[in-house]
């Protein structure tokens, strides 16, 4: 998950290589439905916390993932290297993302503004 | 091989068996010491708790009489070592160097930043050779089990006494046991505090300190425990009859000044070593030694 | 690189509840760290192995454990550096704390300590109408302090802890210090005079034997040892001389002022208080059986080649520093 998240979620992204994470957390969330606790005990059991914490990174990874598909732009910690320029006309808005039936859900709100202009970072 | 030889307060004071057995085995090793009349103590790190510059400056007095008469210094005290050392590191910034040589010159003194102190103990690793010791040995220790104990100020800070360096610093004590013909004692205490600092602060907690470490020594075999530094020899020996009473058991472990443990191998008579100035009782030690002379 | 971790581990929950070593021979890169080679075999080799750990940069301060005897961090620490004999590195948990499971030990204690020293700012003189303003340089000592990040290997190496549990300890002690030496704490002078009072009490910045393990284990060069001095120093600028350790530090300095070197023999009546009777009576076996054994220092204390010129320094340097 980290190998693939690095490798196409960074801050250049593109379609392609996100499409190809999220295929890679399908398979990941399908194998850690028998993933093994070596750990049986009840005192300062990190093998147990560490595989409850992969679920839900597994849980998370992908609304990350579907997200930033969604977002055709570029802004902030996401530059998409095949919608390089900022586009506030059509995404000056927040994601907001939830779970759904069939995976992370993407619905929309707006940016408040208030004393300062959001504006394009030049330098 | 002459050095300045700085032998400190408590060798002439509350341990005054050591100075003499000092000079002794440099006679026999023919190490030929000056000593520094002059010099002050180096503060012992309880004058720097007050202020570091007047201790720093007294150390770099002693420094520049060394630098002028061109000798290495020798100390016997892992404390005095420490505490020079740690001033020397801190000497080595020429500005504070030059601040600190605004005192001297009313002396016609002036540290130039060349002393290198050194031990006994580092000498006869690093400069006189170990196996050339090993020559002067006429009554291997055989069978004599010793724990070393080093004195704080002879391990810590690592980096004011170059012990990357000077690698052999790590286990001296252990390499110099065994060119005695002693076996190493190792045990968890050997590096850690002898509580003197605190003897008339909180007593029961020094006295815990020499008790948990001569027992400690003592339940792995040891006949005896030998040091570089005179402080913790008097709390090691001195205390150690009233910390085995608060520990409440015996322990009855003779403690070593180091250069008694060389003049014992070198066959000189335990009167001359002073080790009948001891508080434990250091007999049933000699007795397990081999006459002086019979084949080795 | 091949290496051996010998790992000293202990099970809350099994019968045999005694520590145990347990060696583990695994490949690691060769500029791996101990918390590395600890991390690899969690993850690959035994899963029941617990540690704590998190940045893996000597930032967080979770790693904290003895190395081949010595507390550090184990991110901090190459594996390469700390092979032993057999190409064998040794791995406890940290000491004067208690064992939870395996390298994973319990701060209660350490945090109730630190909580001991207030550590927060207690300004006593009238509040400015804006911020305090201080300037950098009365600021800038405190940079060493402030950069603990609350591991515990000062603690896990302290002699006197070791003994003494109530000792307050390097990490509360050097807390504290950034609390005394702030200019604005305290009073109008920026005197924390409340908080030295407390310091000064047993259990404070006396009890500390200046054995420098602290100092040595901290991985961020707080140097606690010298906080602890510097704040002895404080205590007795404040005006707290009525204890020993302020009585020890000044007839020290004053023995080796008058004759350049230590009067041994002076110096334990003075550390005790002259009028001290019963202390004095406390020490009484043990010096006469020094003096029977002639295990004393000479009853007349001479003084060195020079004293003069050890006398004026000690008056030029202490004006320098007025």
């Amino acid at each position: 998950m980290g190998e693939s998240m690095n490798r196409n979620l960074a801050v250049y992204r593109n379609q392609e290589g996100m499409e190809e994470t999220l295929g890679d957390l399908e398979q990941l969330q399908e194998r850690f439905k028998t993933v093994p606790v070596e750990n049986k005990g009840k005192v300062f059991n990190t093998d147990l916390v560490f595989g409850l914490e992969l679920g839900f990174m597994l849980d998370v990874a992908p609304s990350i993932v579907v997200s930033a598909i969604d977002r055709k732009d570029s802004r902030g910690a996401q530059a998409r290297t095949d919608y390089p320029n900022r586009d506030d006309e059509n995404w000056m808005k927040h994601l907001v993302c939830s779970a759904g039936e069939t995976g992370p859900e993407v619905s929309y709100a707006p940016v408040s503004i208030t004393r300062w202009e959001p504006e394009e970072r030049k330098y | 091989m002459r050095y300045a030889f700085f032998p400190g307060c408590v060798s002439r004071g509350g341990c005054p068996e050591l100075y003499p057995a000092a000079v002794l085995i440099c006679k026999r090793l023919g190490i030929d010491i000056w000593e520094m009349q002059g010099a002050s103590c180096t503060g012992a790190g309880v004058l720097q708790e007050k202020n570091q510059l007047l201790g720093d400056t007294l150390n770099a007095r002693t420094f520049a009489m060394a630098e002028y008469w061109d000798l290495p210094i020798m100390t016997i005290c892992s404390t005095c070592q420490g505490v020079m050392s740690q001033a020397n590191f801190r000497l080595r910034d020429p500005e504070y160097r030059a601040q600190v040589n605004t005192y001297l010159a009313e002396e016609g003194l002036e540290y130039k930043g060349n002393a290198d102190p050194k031990h006994l103990l580092w000498i006869l690793i690093e400069d006189y050779g170990l196996d050339k010791l090993e020559e002067l040995i006429t009554r291997p220790l055989h069978g004599v089990r010793l724990a070393p104990f080093y004195g704080c100020y002879l391990v810590r800070p690592t980096d004011a006494l170059q012990f990357a360096d000077n690698p052999d610093r790590q286990d001296s004590l252990e390499k110099l046991i065994e060119i005695l013909g002693a076996t190493v004692v190792d045990f968890s205490g050997k590096t850690r505090c002898c509580g003197f600092p605190i003897l008339t602060i909180n007593e029961r907690n020094s006295l815990a300190m020499v008790g948990k470490h001569t027992s400690e020594a003592k339940d792995l075999g040891a006949d005896a425990m030998i040091t570089p530094c005179p402080l913790c020899h008097l709390n090691l020996d001195s205390f150690q009859p009233k910390a085995a009473a608060q520990a409440g058991r015996d322990i009855g472990l003779p403690i070593l000044h180091m250069p008694q443990a060389i003049g014992l191998a070198m066959g000189f008579p335990a009167s001359e070593l002073g080790l009948r100035r001891h508080i434990v009782n250091t007999r049933p030690l000699l007795t397990q030694l081999t006459p002086v002379g019979a084949a080795h | 690189m091949k290496v051996t971790i010998r790992v000293r581990r202990q099970d809350p929950e099994v019968e045999d509840t005694a520590p145990f070593w347990q060696d583990y021979s695994l490949e690691i890169e060769d500029n791996a760290t101990v918390l590395d080679a600890l991390i690899k075999i969690r993850e690959d080799m035994d899963g029941t192995l617990s540690l704590r750990c998190s940045c893996r940069s000597s930032i967080c301060g979770s790693c904290a454990m003895r190395i081949n005897g010595h507390a550090g961090l184990a991110c901090k620490t190459q594996a390469a550096a700390a092979l032993q004999e057999g190409d064998v590195i040794e791995v406890e948990p940290a000491g004067n704390m208690p064992v939870i499971k395996d390298l994973v030990v319990n701060f209660d204690l350490f945090w109730d300590k630190v909580m001991e020293v207030e550590p927060y700012l207690q300004p006593q003189g009238p509040e400015p109408e804006g911020e305090y303003v201080v300037s950098n340089e009365s600021m800038l000592h405190l940079s060493g302090v402030t950069a603990c990040i609350m591991c515990g290997a000062c603690v896990s190496d302290c002699t006197v802890m070791e003994v003494d549990p109530s000792f307050l300890g390097p990490a509360a002690l050097a807390k504290a210090y950034r609390f005394t030496a702030d200019p604005r704490d305290g009073d109008d002078e920026g005197v924390s005079k409340d908080r030295l009072e407390q310091l000064n009490a047993p259990s404070g910045i006396w009890d500390c034997t200046r054995c420098l393990e602290c100092v040595q284990a901290c991985p961020k060069g707080v140097a606690p040892m010298e906080r602890i001095m510097a704040m002895r120093d404080q205590a007795i600028t404040a005006g707290f001389h009525n204890t020993n350790g302020a009585r020890h530090t000044e007839a020290f300095s004053e023995s080796v002022e008058q004759s350049g070197t230590l009067d041994e023999l002076k110096l334990v009546p003075k550390s005790l208080g002259m009028t001290n009777i019963q202390g004095l009576l406390n020490y009484a076996p043990v010096a006469l059986q020094a003096l029977t054994h002639g295990k004393m220092p000479p009853l007349m204390h001479k003084k060195i080649e020079g004293i003069e010129h050890v006398r004026r320094i000690f008056e030029q340097v202490d004006e320098t520093e007025r």
